[in-house]
């Protein structure tokens, strides 16, 4: 117990090494049955080797403990690492905290992380910083797109993981249930604004489908895309996308049915000539040869 | 192809697969070198036509943009959609929107192949059981670079067989295409157009939780239909409304 002469304490070195360990190996053994148990064992090497480095026993159940399934999304959800680390580290030093409690904490934070940390790194901040990306090769192909992309997506992610890794083991349990409920909800739904923005204009550029229909008299045509694009242009693929969100949303479609529907729906409207292509995206005119 | 143009994509497409570790983990290799618009860059500069490999990167990203990847469950193989799809595409000569259906194709037979694996490596779980119950901490540290074996088979060594063997095949294939049915192309052409609407309604589907929501998208749709702002613009105004909106709105929200 804590008659120890000295408090143990995780130093710094070990800090950065889990933190190095988890964002290269967080999935490499990665299991339907497990997930990233194994991966989490070896982030939590240097601090198992630390606390409990002369103890078999204590190692031993260390281990069987961090074996447990555990599964978030590893950059935003690295929170719940620092936190029980933190935990791991009041433990060997005698805090009364049992297997179940870690666990549950552990558990308790990687769920609602999981959630938080797709939707603000997978579905915000990668599309947005692709679609600036995008926009800067979308016409002439250059090699200054990709490398914006992959300069500026390194850089605020790995900045962002480390940071929350730090926040969770200085600040705990406590104010990362605080930042999940709370806080971050808040951040989230802003960033979720931004994403939404961004999305729509990402949409309104890269869909393409219009109608080549049309209604000729005489001297006079009448296009039927024409009347259309001065109404409200690229009506279709708007039409189209928010149909499939509601299909998804409201009628439970998964992706392979959304993407059956997208087949037929082209194929039926194309046969008959009501569907067409005008080719007004720069990368669809760009390189078509035909 | 060649033998060494091959072998160096296949190599980036092991790098790049979610659970290869070595170039920043998931962070350089799933979310940046397996996305289909780096993916192209990279195809571009193996193959020797950077500018079109950017632009059948661009077309294939459009359709994937709103991927991700919850507890592991994938809805499309993006390692092979990136590092066989778009290659074989642009070996081939092929247009934007052939590339677009090729990797979808590439996508869904990848899916089968990422089964496989998260099942198998069950077994590396199981062999880590063992190592707790005995204390032996340095076994499992083991076990994180062992399952690499399963990763670079599938992202590695098959990929390098399809590349290598299937680029001649691939190129016959697509040319006897363009030749023979051209309806088909077209059809394939309006398809490609339509399809990133999937990638974009998938993205929706992830932000907007609650059907209010939609007016944010709606007016990103119409700051480019009707007002043509380019990217970084959007990125700008939307920064501005999101902050204004964490200022504001959210917190009388959160106040209800």
């Amino acid at each position: 117990m804590s008659q120890d002469s000295g408090q143990k304490k995780v130093t710094e070195k070990d800090l950065k090494k889990a933190y190095w360990i988890w964002t290269l190996f967080n999935s490499s053994a990665f299991s339907m049955e497990r997930m990233q148990a194994p991966m989490f064992v070896y982030m939590m090497s240097p601090i198992i080797k630390r606390l409990y480095g002369d103890n078999p026993e204590e190692i031993k159940n260390a281990l069987v403990r961090h074996m447990v399934l555990f599964n978030t999304e590893p950059y935003i959800g690295i929170v719940a690492n620092g936190v029980t680390i933190a935990l791991e580290e009041q433990r060997a030093n005698g805090a009364p905290i049992s297997d179940d409690a870690i666990n549950a904490v552990k558990t308790g934070i990687m769920g609602p992380m999981a959630g938080i940390g797709d939707s603000l790194n997978g579905a915000t901040l990668v599309p947005i910083l692709l679609a600036i990306g995008m926009s800067l090769s979308q016409d002439t192909g250059s090699a200054l797109g990709p490398i914006f992309y992959i300069i500026c997506y390194l850089t605020i992610i790995l900045l962002l993981s480390y940071y929350l890794f730090r926040f969770g083991y200085k600040y705990g349990m406590a104010a990362t249930r605080q930042l999940a409920e709370g806080g971050f909800k808040r951040i989230t739904t802003s960033f979720a604004v931004l994403g939404l923005i961004v999305a729509g204009g990402i949409g309104a550029s890269i869909t393409a489908l219009s109608t080549p229909l049309g209604y000729s008299a005489g001297e006079m045509t009448i296009s039927l895309q024409a009347m259309l694009d001065g109404i409200f242009p690229r009506l279709l693929p708007f039409l189209l996308t928010l149909w499939l969100w509601w299909g998804m949303r409201h009628r439970g479609w998964v992706i392979s049915r959304v993407l059956l529907v997208v087949f037929l729906v082209i194929l039926v409207g194309y046969l008959p000539g009501f569907l067409g292509n005008i080719l007004d995206i720069p990368w669809l005119a760009a390189l078509r040869v035909f | 192809m060649t033998f060494l143009q091959a072998a160096t994509l296949s190599m980036f497409c092991y790098l790049g697969a979610l659970t290869t570790p070595w170039f920043f983990g998931a962070l350089g290799g799933w979310y940046t070198l397996t996305r289909p618009f780096v993916a192209g860059f990279i195809s571009g500069l193996v193959l020797g036509d950077v500018q079109t490999g950017v632009l059948i990167g661009i077309a294939v990203q459009a359709l994937y943009i709103g991927m991700i990847t919850p507890g592991g469950a994938v809805p499309a193989d993006l390692s092979f959609v990136s590092y066989l799809g778009i290659p074989l595409a642009l070996v081939s000569g092929a247009s934007p929107e052939v590339a677009v259906s090729l990797s979808v194709g590439f996508g869904v037979i990848g899916i089968a192949a990422w089964q496989v694996l998260s099942v198998g490596n069950a077994g590396w779980a199981h062999l880590c059981d063992r190592y707790a119950e005995a204390g032996k901490l340095d076994g499992i540290v083991r076990v994180n670079y062992l399952a690499q074996i399963g990763t670079f088979i599938l992202r590695a060594i098959i990929p390098f067989l399809i590349l290598y063997f299937g680029s001649g095949i691939a190129d016959n294939f697509i040319g006897f295409i363009e030749v023979q049915i051209p309806w088909l192309v077209e059809f394939l052409g309006v398809l490609g157009g339509a399809l990133p609407a999937v990638g974009i309604a998938i993205l929706l589907f992830q932000i907007a939780t609650t059907n209010r929501m939609l007016v944010w998208f709606v007016l990103g749709w119409v700051f480019v239909s009707f007002l043509k702002l380019p990217a970084v613009g959007i990125a700008v105004i939307g920064g501005i409304i999101a902050a204004v909106y964490y200022q504001f709105f959210s917190k009388m929200e959160a106040e209800v």
